[in-house]
């Protein structure tokens, strides 16, 4: 027989669903179940239908989602971040999964594992944190990594919902997923549609208006689902195929041609190898994907092997052929004594961005017949605005087989390890930070060392050969 | 599930009577799983893991099973130990638990009750069917999306408390509904 549970319980027992409860009123409820069978019988009964609640709704799909009253904030923002319902169902490819040892149970659901974006508070995320709820990429790209294995590259802007170990809701922006072996299944829905995937690689396309949806397949089959709820067994899409969602056809699918190139594949390298032949041929890269807009970039030139040093004069940039900002000063770049003036800044205005093929061109100056080998760093300017205190800490970097490690002290020492050794290298070196470059003067020499940050926990060396330095855990 | 027993038949025939045994056994007792665990973990928090968790172990070691023996009862202990285990975690986080002796208490009569699990989430099902828009839409949000009342609540323009006494309510008249179900079902 059921109770109707008193002001009391019902209050006691919400709290347990809400998370609200306090120490004391768990003992509270423990009292009244422990006195009576049928306040236990309430609350046994109010737990099941939770989590039945969650069985039943979470195999359903979702409706769309209440539309925001227009005078207020962007509804997603005025919250904190949404929890996140795992799709626990036991399932065939589960269980090969987890006894495989492919998943850890106790894993996040997903992790930022490349590029930029914020929560939903506008916070940046750190590089490899995990991932809750709603997920916001500005302009640039995100690398999203479900814990089923799942890669995605999404390119904002863009607004991207974790639901699940292999599941997420695309609100808008352009998202390119790479589904491996023992991952398929993974399920991307938005507002009127849905994606289930077979073993893939497949792009979905969710303009922020109310433009139409467009899916295309790189590789394998997917199932578009159409419509706010999605019942249906879904049309497939093969390889090549690329179907747009149209409420005038009786599928609620039109098929349109693939454009490929409009989906980043790739998470771009901001590192551009160089191979100097001494024939003062230009070096060219394109930069396509990491000219996301407006503003000022930064394109440092490291030396690391071959002839003393490479000569540059003449950086630029150029759209669709066109030069829209050039740099053009001397610079030499070689290890740390023949290194000056190897960073090069390179101003889009905004009536100069679009989309389009973006190439950055490098002179290499005097035909000296040499071979030189290094990279060139592109960089978002605005890591100049980086201070001091951000700087301060323990970095890690490997080079030619050795371990090293710097530390820079508050107080304006350093100190540097070598394969956990204590070194004198800094012994009487100084470091400061000026515009957002450090510099590790050393007063013997009249050298210095010089670093950017590109972000918290990535050190780059400007003028010497060795890769990036991470923060220290 | 039918997914799985169309794997299944892919196997080799060996050992494959006992594979369909076992996975018929525990695609049978999800709902009561679900219910025991969720009365021990209080709520909706880590029930899919632990659920599943105990699944893989059920299947992992499916082999030992004796056809014959009591599946429910080889599940509910194993489900058992991974709440106890789940439980000493949270106690080390800090959060509140209920007591050893509750603990026990809240096993014995979820156990009893479970035999009516199936008939219980059949009903939800069918009160679900009879739920408003609006509070379909409500129960959508929360329990499919994992949406945060208070987004909802500033997305629908209304007070936060407002939305955690409609959930309250209808969580009440699902409750309500579902009783009336099962009886009307009982002989």
């Amino acid at each position: 027989m059921s109770m109707q549970p008193d002001r009391e319980l019902r209050k006691l027992v919400d709290g347990v669903i809400d998370g609200t409860l306090t120490r004391s009123e768990w003992a509270r409820l423990e009292e009244r179940m422990e006195a009576d069978r049928a306040a236990m019988d309430y609350y046994l009964e109010m737990m099941g239908q939770e989590t039945m609640l969650a069985e039943i709704c979470g195999a359903e799909e979702t409706e769309p989602v209440p539309q925001a009253n227009p005078r207020w904030r962007p509804w997603w923002a005025a919250a904190a971040a949404a929890m996140v319902l795992a799709a626990g169902v036991f399932t065939w490819q589960a269980l090969q999964k987890r006894e495989s040892g492919a998943t850890m149970d106790d894993s996040p659901l997903a992790r930022l594992t490349g590029g930029v974006a914020d929560d939903v508070m506008g916070r940046r995320i750190e590089s490899g944190a995990a991932l809750t709820g709603k997920v916001l990429i500005g302009k640039g790209l995100a690398e999203v990594t479900h814990r089923s294995g799942t890669r995605l590259l999404i390119e904002g802007p863009a607004q991207y919902e974790i639901t699940g170990p292999n599941a997420g809701r695309l609100d808008h922006g352009k998202l390119v997923a790479e589904v491996p072996p023992g991952a398929e299944g993974y399920t991307v829905v938005w507002r009127d549609g849905k994606v289930v995937d077979l073993g893939t690689e497949f792009a979905v396309d969710v303009p922020e208006s109310d433009g139409p949806a467009e899916v295309g397949v790189f590789r394998g089959e997917v199932r578009v689902h159409p419509g706010a709820r999605p019942q249906s067994e879904g049309a497939p899409l093969y390889t090549g195929h690329a179907v747009r969602l149209s409420g005038s056809t009786t599928t609620g699918l039109r098929s349109i041609p693939f454009d490929q190139e409009r989906f980043v594949r790739r998470m771009p390298t901001r590192e551009l190898s160089w191979y100097h032949r001494g024939d003062g041929e230009a070096f060219r890269w394109n930069v396509s994907h990491l000219v996301w807009g407006a503003g000022e970039y930064l394109v440092v030139f490291k030396w690391m092997s071959g002839a003393e040093a490479l000569t540059v004069e003449k950086v630029e940039l150029l759209l669709d052929g066109e030069v829209v900002s050039v740099d053009e000063h001397f610079s030499s770049v070689g290890d740390l004594s023949s290194t000056v003036g190897n960073v090069y800044r390179l101003k889009v205005g905004p009536r100069h961005w679009r989309r389009g093929e973006w190439e950055l061109r490098a002179w290499p100056g005097e035909k000296d017949g040499a071979k030189t080998e290094g990279i060139a760093m592109f960089e978002d300017a605005t890591i100049l605005g980086t201070s001091g205190e951000d700087f301060q800490g323990v970095w890690e970097y490997v080079h030619d087989g050795k371990n090293y490690r710097r530390a820079f002290h508050p107080d304006g020492t350093c100190t540097l390890w070598v394969d956990g050794k204590a070194s004198d290298y800094f012994q009487d070196a100084r470091w400061q930070v000026n515009g957002g470059v450090l510099r590790v003067n050393f007063p013997a020499s009249q050298l210095a060392e010089e670093h950017l940050l590109r972000d918290k926990d990535s050190l780059l060396f400007i003028n010497q050969p060795y890769r990036n330095a991470r923060r220290a855990r | 599930m039918g997914n799985m027993k169309q794997e299944m038949a892919h196997e080799g025939s060996e050992g494959r009577g006992n594979d369909v045994f076992v996975a018929e056994e525990i695609r049978v007792l999800q709902p009561a799983l679900r219910e025991y665990v969720a009365a021990l973990l209080s709520g909706r928090d880590g029930v899919d893991d632990l659920v599943q968790e105990t699944n893989l172990f059920l299947w992992s070691k499916r082999t030992d099973f004796v056809e014959g023996t009591n599946f429910r009862s080889w599940a509910l202990r194993v489900a058992w130990f991974k709440v106890m285990a789940a439980r000493r975690d949270r106690a080390r986080e800090g959060k509140v638990v209920f007591s050893d002796s509750m603990i026990e208490m809240l096993a014995e009569r979820a156990e009893q009750r479970m035999q009516e699990a199936d008939a219980r989430l059949g009903a939800l099902r069918i009160c679900l069917e009879k739920t408003r828009p609006q509070d379909r839409r409500l129960l959508q949000w929360k329990y499919a999306r994992g949406g945060s009342l208070t987004e909802l609540a500033a997305a629908c323009g209304k007070a936060p408390t407002a939305i955690h006494k409609s959930l309250s309510r209808l969580r009440l008249a699902l409750r309500h509904c579902v009783e009336n179900q099962l009886k009307s079902a009982r002989p």
